[in-house]
């Protein structure tokens, strides 16, 4: 019996054209994923061959994930079929056994299923093997890198969801059930995944994920490059556990299944009664309250009709009304709201933390989350809805009686839509009340309804009136309800393709949310005009779109194309649709139109392709130019006029620049990227440009050689050529002024409120590298070898320059910055003056002590806070709201100044500054005197004292404000390293500042998320990864091993002996001239305080990648008679040594390494209180040692407080098994 | 007012045609359609319900040209198509309120108080709250006619009602008809020849889209008068007897073969002369039909 089932079921599928569509979808997104750069599952693999194991292992993983109507298909409809089909009760009544049935059934299907699914690997395979391939990113071909991942993976995945899906479908016997929990699977793995992403809970997350997929990425996540292109996913440990556990929790569900489904026509479900109740209850026949022969005459009351203007507008919201309740009382819809809801809720209660500490839930932040968290459910409502609302009285069999009512077929469309569109206003306010409730319960009761009320039904909604449009097309026209969803699938990925293949003009974006930045400070700002008016042209083309709709809407059972097509030419012959197609396609054009004038005729227009030639234009053109000695400037007073307002400013400026090469000069070279590249380059932002040069003037005669406005290239031939040590001056002239509104990447440093301009709109001189492209693999496309992060640590000619700015040393500064009459505007310097002129108010800054050439310029409506020590002022500017960390900055900058003039040097300067600036970057710079820090990073954070949270505010105030020594004081040489000397050191005094105010605790607290991010960082490194003292660039290097490095040479070598050699190297290089300083100048200075039996340690930390493995492998105790404790403790320590791809070899380990046994917990201190912590010398990989305690030992291990470098911290420490 | 057929035709994108060159005059009262599954009567029916294009014909009701006034004709029309369905998940009020207001009774007062009396005429007021998804056939079919006769139509056309009902719905269903006012065209198309007996003035019969017959059925019935005979025949014999005569049925009584032949004199022995019945006028035009075919 179950092989006739079984054969009938695989025959069945194999006469399928879905089995084969499915096969080929899946097949064609591998071997796109390997065949060509249009599929990019996971980004930043850098190194990592495209057919590695581990990216084969994840691609299945996602597949699977995602892959559900697949599952759906196959696995879900197994059972339900027969009774879709009614043919059940023919079946049921044949001799077929019930396991026979059921099992059949359930094996044929599978077995399809893992047919459909061999085209992961096999589409992989074929992929790789494309001549185009770029072989660089291949490995050569290994049996098992396909295998492993299908057999580990995907076959326990889909043995996993086939089986639910098969018991859900068998027990319910209901196809919506099946897609609703289709969905909540997927979203509860989502909002699990969310959950479980906290550093605490990873090993738990890695086992209860259905598709394994956090499970490979745990297991990998501090894989080098090296290591995830040889190595297999681990079989054992958590992956072995996740496994186990799924494939026994599918075996139960089936188990269950198999014993709970009878094959009866009344099934025996597990939908409960309330949910049957209507649609199933049968009703009994009433008592007949009149006879059944009676014959008297049908009495109707009379009734007026009307088919006038106001009973159409009655009738459309009539059936607007009902479809309204219809929809929102279905499973489906309140399932997905529900889900939709709890998601958003979830991710805005989990949002956004800096190394743990959550942040106030401001309500910029939380539309952040219902902007994103809700767009895939906006996408799945109407993808089904529209379906339904087209399909629905078809389906019923009731367009009989409705297609033949006397209302016109507009009000029909008009009504439903209506009807669901309010339906979705009505789910997408819910939604937004789960932020609103996470508000409530953070504490937090500043509520912003009319910005939650803008955002969800100014910008949320439109976008699901465009794609309910679309979807009702789509369905009318193709006049199938399932390739109806697969055409509409079909425009959801090519609209995630295709900016990638360069149709980035907002124009062609129908549907999608355009993208925009909220701030408290600024508001929507410039964001809503664009906003607005994409709005209306997507919405105009909505419209449009609808009367396409009217006019192919099938009414009655003519549903062949001639009779369609006629029935379309005599709607259109009506004078009314004509009349709406008129009026909208109008619409749209004219929206359209001022779109295309603003995004590309006021805003020239250019593709990310477009730039990127552009760059490749400039290098290929200007590169050459790289050592062309230029003078240095040496003075620069600046005038800058802001006008907010109008989002215009005019800069002027004046350079006193002098030879200070022993040759003289007769070429300048002046750049000014940001004229062809838009503002703020150096923060990877290629916004659009509307910065144009007015004027450049030397002092002396000069010809013009090259005037390249486009690219921002100016080059002049001086007349006589400036002999060495004689100056001369630049006056700079130019003016930005935003019309309207760009395609993308608007300018967002000149704004209403929250200005925040740099040096990069100022001219440099020289050759400038900043345009030029970054990543390898593009400059490969365009034929450029690989770039150099960084210039050699040798090389003596790079060393002329400072890591700050390649055309000064130390300069003197003024600037003077008018603004509006209600703002502060700020630059480095003292205040000289604050006046109104002409109507702006305008402020005059002095720096009275040379400074390196890098500067700000804010404007905004600050409040001020003012405070004073030891004769430094600080000043916070902030947005008013913003309260919540002004104390505790003010406060670290006393610490901080505190710790760093007692430490390393007196303060240059007699004021500090923080000023906030809106949320488009999120980051804080150190500028002279000066800090431009992000309404993102620290001016909400909410750190709950009592928790343990890390002080950010803090740690980011002492660290902004270490980098006046480590950055303005030291000022390194542009060559590897530099980011040593500035970021590394300010992370070390920032951390000394917070450890020294919360104790070691929070400082080991801090370290582990440090550890953590190094390890992640290194793992997707894209080039090499470097020695710390080599730096090239990489944030994970020089700030998260930064720290580390800095804390465990602290440790060893002692607080004071560590600030002795800083001391002693900011009074030997502070404020130096060229050459800059290097980061071996420093090592010289830790060398000299270190004992020479831990000169290794600066090898090891600095001079090497080096790492340890670690672990206790065993901890034992016994009870001595005086009521102390003996514990041992064996472990072993491994040392190995890393190249730049990750191959490690093992060296022999001769370390100094804590071993410790603790106690009992202690508030704050999970690992216990300290019994014995002592320094041991390690000198072989297996040891021993042995401690006697006062107290009963509850863990004892090695390197306990995770100093060292160490991938699998958690096996450090161990329980102690204690016996007596 | 009379609605008028002409020269209706329709064939199908398949090839098959279901109707040939129908032509028809129904005046008011109850117009029966008869015809075989798959005759063509629900093409026409949802021809004449504007659901549907004929090839070629025209379609008058009164003044309304209906083919080129499709929105005019509906404002007359009640339409209870065959096997239909409704809205599962909405009350029985719900939905005959829904349906009221689309049919043109905008005012929410009126739109009351004629669902409430619909509901109390097709028996169904005890339900009113209930969700339409658990209706029986027949509650569902008096759901339908309570549908088809908001807005007070003219014509009133209903497909297939009693297919399926057990017998007491099927006569609720039909004295429901039964109790239409005067003055409404009402077409019911139907396979059962006792529903047409019973009701209707005027009747058709349609079979492979073409109309056979059509006319009174108390005249047509009077056509046949004496020329109808019974006969029992032994099951061997069946064939052979076909043969010689013309069979207009065969029913088995209690296993034993029961034949009506038609045939203007007396056939001979074995036959006892019967009282026609619409039946049998059904059974003698298909078979008439089939054997020019």
């Amino acid at each position: 019996m179950f092989w006739t089932v079984l054969r009938f079921e695989l025959a069945y599928h194999r006469r399928r054209a879905s089995t084969y569509l499915f096969f080929a979808t899946l097949f064609l997104f591998t071997y796109f994923a390997m065949a060509s750069d249009a599929v990019v599952l996971f980004d930043n693999q850098g190194q990592v061959n495209k057919n590695a194991p581990v990216v084969l292992a994840q691609t299945m993983a996602v597949v699977c994930a995602v892959g559900q109507v697949i599952t759906t298909a196959l696995m879900g409809t197994a059972i339900l079929r027969d009774v879709q089909l009614k043919s059940h009760e023919l079946l049921f009544t044949t001799r077929v056994t019930r396991s026979g049935y059921l099992a059949g059934r359930f094996v044929g299907a599978f077995l399809v299923m893992l047919c459909v699914y061999l085209a992961l690997p096999l589409g992989s395979l074929v992929g790789t093997l494309m001549p185009w391939v770029d072989h660089d990113k291949l490995q050569a071909f290994h049996l098992m890198s396909y295998v492993q991942p299908f057999v580990l993976i995907v076959v326990p995945n889909i043995l996993f969801i086939s089986a639910l899906f098969f018991a859900i479908g068998a027990l319910t016997r209901n196809l919506l059930a099946i897609y609703v929990q289709g969905v909540a699977l997927l979203a509860i793995w989502a909002i699990s995944q969310n959950i479980l992403g906290d550093l605490d809970k990873l090993s738990l997350a890695a086992v209860v994920d259905p598709f394994a997929l956090t499970t490979i990425g745990i297991a990998t996540r501090y894989w080098t490059v090296a290591e995830k292109n040889a190595r297999f996913i681990p079989q054992a440990g958590p992956m072995l556990w996740n496994r186990l556990l799924w494939v026994g929790i599918a075996v139960a569900i089936l188990a269950f299944a198999f014993g709970f489904v009878r094959l009866e026509v009344e099934a025996r479900t597990l939908i409960p009664r309330w949910w049957r109740r209507g649609s199933r209850t049968p009703v009994h026949p009433e008592a007949p309250r009149r006879p059944a022969n009676s014959a008297a005459g049908l009495a109707l009351p009379a009734v007026t009709l009307r088919y006038d203007g106001r009973a159409r507008v009655s009738q459309l919201i009539g059936l607007g009304r009902f479809f309204f309740a219809s929809i929102v009382r279905e499973p489906v819809f309140l399932a997905l709201s529900i889900i939709a809801l709890v998601n958003t809720g979830l991710g805005a209660w989990y949002s956004d933390r800096l190394y743990g500490t959550p942040i106030w839930p401001v309500t910029a932040e939380m539309i952040r989350w219902l902007n994103g968290g809700v767009v895939l459910f906006v996408i799945l409502l109407t993808t089904i809805y529209a379906g339904e609302l087209v399909w629905r009285e078809r389906q019923l069999r009731a367009d009989g009686a409705t297609d033949a009512l006397p209302v016109p077929t507009t009000v029909v469309v008009g009504g439903k839509l209506l009807g669901f569109l309010a339906a979705m206003a009505v789910m997408l306010m819910v939604v937004g009340l789960s932020t609103l409730g996470v508000q409530t319960l953070k504490g937090y009761h500043h509520y912003e309804f009319p910005l939650y009320a803008q955002v969800l039904l100014g910008v949320v909604w439109p976008t699901t009136v465009q794609l309910t449009v679309l979807a009702l097309l789509v369905h009318t026209l193709v006049n199938n309800k399932y390739v109806g969803h697969m055409v509409m699938i079909v425009f959801y990925v090519l609209t995630a393709v295709l900016s990638a293949w360069g149709f980035e003009r907002v124009l062609y974006q129908y549907g999608q949310p355009p993208e925009f930045i909220y701030s408290d400070m600024n508001r929507f700002g410039h964001y809503a005009p664009f906003l607005t008016w994409v709005g209306v042209y997507n919405s105009a083309i909505a419209a449009v779109l609808l009367v396409v709709v009217y006019l192919f809407w099938i009414r009655g059972s003519d549903d062949g194309w001639p009779s369609r097509l006629r029935e379309a030419g005599e709607r259109w012959r009506s004078g009314v649709t004509r009349l709406l197609g008129g009026v909208t396609a109008v619409g749209a054009v004219a929206a359209g139109g001022f779109v295309f004038y603003n995004t590309a005729v006021l805003n020239p227009f250019a593709s990310t392709k477009d730039i990127e030639r552009r760059r490749v234009a400039y290098e290929q053109d200007y590169r050459r130019f790289k050592d062309l000695a230029q003078p240095r400037i040496v003075g620069v007073r600046i005038r800058a006029d802001l006008v907010p307002e109008r989002r215009a400013f005019a800069l002027q400026s004046v350079y006193r620049i002098v030879n200070k090469h022993g040759r003289p000069i007769d070429s300048l070279f002046v750049a000014l990227p940001a004229v062809g590249f838009g503002g703020n380059i150096g923060g990877g932002v290629w916004s659009s440009s509307g910065y144009r040069v007015d004027s450049l003037v030397w002092s002396r005669p000069t010809r013009v050689l090259v005037t390249d406005s486009a690219r921002g290239v100016y080059l002049y031939r001086l007349t006589t050529p400036l002999a060495p040590g004689d100056s001369m001056t630049l006056t700079f002239g130019g003016h930005f002024s935003a019309p309207g509104f760009p395609n993308a990447h608007p300018n967002n440093d000149i704004v209403a409120n929250g200005t925040f301009l740099n040096n990069t709109y100022f001219p440099g001189l020289g050759y400038d590298d900043t345009p030029e492209l970054g990543d390898d693999d593009k400059r490969k496309e365009h034929k450029l070898g690989p770039k150099a992060r960084s210039p050699s640590i040798s090389d003596t000619a790079a060393r002329e320059d400072n890591a700050l700015s390649g055309d000064a040393d130390w300069i003197t500064f003024d600037a003077d910055v008018s603004t509006a009459p209600d703002q502060i505007a700020i630059a480095p310097g003292y205040l000289q003056r604050d006046s109104i002129e002409n109507g702006r108010r305008v402020f005059s800054y002095h720096m009275d002590v040379p400074m390196v050439n890098l500067y700000s310029i804010q404007s905004g409506r600050y409040q001020v806070r003012h405070d004073q020590y030891k004769g430094v002022a600080i000043d916070v500017y902030y947005h008013l709201g913003h309260e919540y960390d002004v104390d505790r900055m003010i406060d670290a900058t006393k610490r901080g100044l505190d710790y760093y003039t007692t430490n390393f040097s007196p303060y240059q300067f007699r004021q500090y500054r923080i000023i906030e600036f809106p949320r488009y970057q999120t980051f804080a710079e150190s500028f002279p005197n000066t800090v431009p820090y992000s309404e993102g990073i620290g001016f909400v954070a909410r750190v709950r004292d009592g928790d343990d949270d890390l002080d950010t505010p803090l740690f980011v105030t002492a660290h902004e404000l270490a980098h006046q020594w480590w950055g303005h004081q030291i000022v390194p040489a542009n060559v590897q390293g530099a980011a040593m000397l500035t970021e590394s050191l300010a992370e070390y005094s920032a951390l000394t500042v917070m450890e020294h105010r919360y104790g070691a605790s929070r400082a080991k607290k801090f370290l582990r998320y440090e550890l953590d991010m190094y390890l992640r960082g290194r793992s997707a490194e894209k080039k090499k990864e470097m020695p710390l003292m080599l730096v090239e660039g990489q944030p994970y290097i020089h700030y998260n091993k930064g720290s580390l490095a800095f804390y465990a040479l602290r440790d060893y070598i002692g607080e004071d002996s560590l600030n002795v050699a800083l001391r002693r190297y900011i009074r030997a290089k502070a404020f130096q001239n060229p050459p800059y300083t290097i980061s071996t100048d420093l090592l010289q200075y830790i060398r000299a305080v270190t004992p020479d039996s831990l000169q290794y340690v600066i090898h090891d930390l600095f001079e090497t990648i080096t790492l340890y493995d670690n672990r206790a492998d065993t901890a034992t105790a016994r009870k001595r008679p005086d009521g102390t404790y003996a514990v041992h403790l064996a472990f072993s320590a491994r040392k190995l040594r890393a190249d730049s791809l990750g191959n490690q070899t093992e060296i022999p380990v001769a370390d100094y390494i804590d071993v410790g046994v603790f106690g009992a917990p202690e508030p704050g201190n999970a690992l216990g209180k300290p019994l014995a912590v002592r320094k041991v010398h390690v000198t072989s990989d297996r040891m021993s040692v042995d401690f006697v305690v006062p107290e009963r030992p509850l863990k004892a291990g090695i390197d306990p407080y995770n100093k060292l470098i160490d991938r699998t911290p958690e096996d450090n420490v161990r329980a102690v098994a204690v016996s007596g | 007012m009379e609605l008028v057929i002409e020269g209706l035709s329709k064939t199908y994108a398949n090839g098959v045609q279901a109707l040939r060159d129908v032509t028809l005059t129904v005046a008011p009262g109850m117009f029966g359609l008869l015809g075989p599954n798959g005759a063509g009567k629900s093409t026409l029916m949802r021809t004449i319900a504007t659901l549907q294009r004929p090839d070629s014909g025209a379609i008058r009701l009164g003044d309304i040209d209906v083919l080129a006034q499709p929105a005019e004709l509906r404002k007359q029309l009640g339409y209870l198509p065959q096997e239909f369905g409704l809205y599962p998940n909405q009350s029985a009020e719900a939905v005959l309120d829904h349906f009221a207001e689309l049919k043109g009774v905008t005012a929410s007062g009126e739109r009351r108080d004629l669902v409430s009396a619909l509901l109390q005429q097709t028996n169904l007021y005890e339900l009113r709250h209930k969700k339409v998804g658990g209706f029986s056939g027949g509650m569902k079919q008096r759901l339908g006619i309570a549908i088809a006769l908001a807005g007070s139509p003219r014509l009133l056309i209903v497909d297939e009602p009693t297919a399926g009902l057990d017998p007491t719905e099927r006569r609720r269903f039909l004295n429901l008809l039964g109790e239409i006012g005067e003055g409404v065209i009402v077409i019911l198309s139907t396979h059962i020849v006792d529903d047409v007996r019973e009701l209707c003035h005027r009747m058709a019969i349609i079979n492979q889209g073409a109309v056979v017959l059509s006319g009174d059925p108390a005249a047509v019935i009077e056509e046949l008068r004496g020329r109808v005979w019974r006969s029992v025949v032994p099951r061997a014999d069946l064939a052979a007897f076909a043969a010689a005569h013309e069979v207009i049925s065969t029913r088995l009584v209690a296993g034993t073969p029961v034949v009506h032949v038609y045939s203007d004199a007396d056939p001979g022995t074995g036959f006892t002369p019967v009282e026609a019945g619409l039946e049998d006028v059904y059974f003698h035009r298909l078979g008439a039909q089939a054997a020019t075919a």
